[in-house]
């Protein structure tokens, strides 16, 4: 599909799903997922800045992108911290082993296959909230349609998390980036039963949660606080790829 | 729910209060999940707590708010703050209310799991809510020991604090199923490397 339709998709898609009671990190994953789909990127993930200024990781295309954006949360290196730190962009920056900007970070980046990075800040008035991240397996550079459509798909992100619920007083928000973060301990915990009950591995587990989501029309989680809460059984959760939900 | 404690007076009576009438910030925080906010408990900006409210005011709150103490799916109960003067917390005072409930939630984790003193301070300092590992590897262990996530979330620190191992590195072997947790056989079990 040319990328004007594939984007035009993404965004009808956005928007639908930006109504009512949306789930936050549903919506930051379908995002992840488009990013890699319409920009010339392998790999996407969106960190938050928990209320107190430290990141969070809270959405990613895959779980080697979770891996190393936690990496550079532990860290405390590596570009989505300089992008969330300075509020700048970085765009098509390469990777090298033997990196002086980044010593822990680019060996551990190339090590899961990534050689060059992009960083783009989801900024709110002023402020920086979370960054978009895009991760490459090739130097090659983003042109700057691709650059373009990632800053504009880093502001949907933001407009995501700020639309969740109604107001927009500074500690709503605060509230709101919480609740995004807890989201997303819920899902992990949730990740864990289903990734043991169903022998199966953790992106699995997400991918099977989300399915469920989808398929009977809940927020993802929602799903994952009533499999945590002990109401809904991991063994109950419908197949990953189902033609129709049965009722 | 009961109330566990209070820092004065004040609000110790408005803890007694929300538990005889059986509505108030704490509650509702309880109930939802979600941060509440009462900057004006004289003038609400939406009527609640029809009989709490008066009441309240008679104490001597003038605005009250709730932040949740939970990990994740896993819901403790509430911090509870008030003011003798009407008027919204601050951008940074709603963080600090979230940090504190989330103090609290971690140290009752740590409490339950027999943590010594240092051991306390040390779940706030060696790992952070970062660490999704733990979060994943207290599911697995729910269902492999049938309890609650907040009871996994329990063992595993219990078992991090006895063999003196870092909570991280515990939560990776278990998600990586180098180790488990059998009820029937006793307790905790290494798998040999496969």
């Amino acid at each position: 599909m040319a990328r004007e339709s594939l984007l035009i998709r993404t965004l009808v898609e956005l928007a639908d799903n930006l109504v009512d009671n949306y789930d936050v990190i549903d919506v930051l994953t379908v995002l992840s997922d488009r990013c890699v789909e319409t920009i010339d990127v392998d790999a996407a993930g969106v960190l938050l800045a928990w209320p107190g200024g430290d990141l969070q990781f809270v959405a990613s295309s895959s779980e080697s992108m979770k891996v190393l954006e936690l990496f550079q949360i532990q860290t405390d290196e590596g570009p989505c911290v300089d992008c969330y730190r300075t509020g700048e962009a970085i765009i098509n920056h390469a990777l090298n082993a033997d990196d002086v900007r980044w010593p822990r970070f680019s060996p551990e980046a190339i090590a899961q296959g990534f050689w060059a990075v992009h960083c783009l800040p989801m900024r709110l008035r002023g402020q920086t909230i979370g960054t978009l991240n895009l991760f490459r397996s090739n130097q090659g550079l983003l042109d700057i349609e691709d650059v373009a459509v990632a800053q504009g798909l880093a502001d949907v992100a933001t407009i995501a998390i700020l639309q969740h619920q109604s107001s927009m007083d500074a500690s709503i928000l605060n509230n709101q980036l919480n609740n995004a973060l807890n989201s997303r301990i819920i899902i992990e915990q949730a990740k864990g039963m289903i990734a043991q009950a169903m022998n199966c591995a953790m992106d699995e587990a997400f991918g099977r949660m989300r399915a469920h989501a989808r398929n009977h029309n809940e927020g993802l989680t929602v799903v994952a606080a009533r499999i945590v809460q002990g109401e809904l059984g991991a063994q109950e959760l419908d197949q990953p790829k189902p033609p129709r939900a049965k009722l | 729910m009961t109330s566990l404690c209070t820092s004065d007076r004040v609000a110790k009576s408005l803890m007694e209060l929300e538990m005889i009438v059986g509505e108030g910030p704490a509650l509702d925080v309880t109930r939802s999940g979600e941060a509440v906010s009462e900057p004006n408990l004289a003038e609400p900006r939406e009527p609640r707590w029809p009989v709490y409210t008066p009441e309240a005011l008679t104490i001597g709150a003038r605005a009250v708010f709730g932040f949740p103490v939970r990990v994740g799916g896993v819901r403790f109960g509430a911090l509870s703050l008030y003011r003798v003067t009407s008027g919204p917390l601050s951008a940074a005072q709603v963080s600090d209310g979230h940090l504190m409930a989330s103090v609290i939630a971690r140290a009752v984790l740590a409490m339950q799991a027999g943590a010594s003193e240092g051991e306390l301070l040390g779940e706030f300092h060696g790992h952070s809510p970062l660490d999704f590992r733990v979060h994943q590897a207290a599911g697995m262990l729910a269902v492999q020991s049938s309890t609650s996530v907040k009871d996994a979330l329990v063992t595993l620190r219990a078992y991090a604090f006895s063999t003196g191992t870092d909570l991280s590195t515990v939560a990776d072997r278990v998600v990586k199923r180098m180790l488990r947790f059998n009820p029937v056989e006793g307790g905790w079990i290494e798998e040999s490397s496969a």
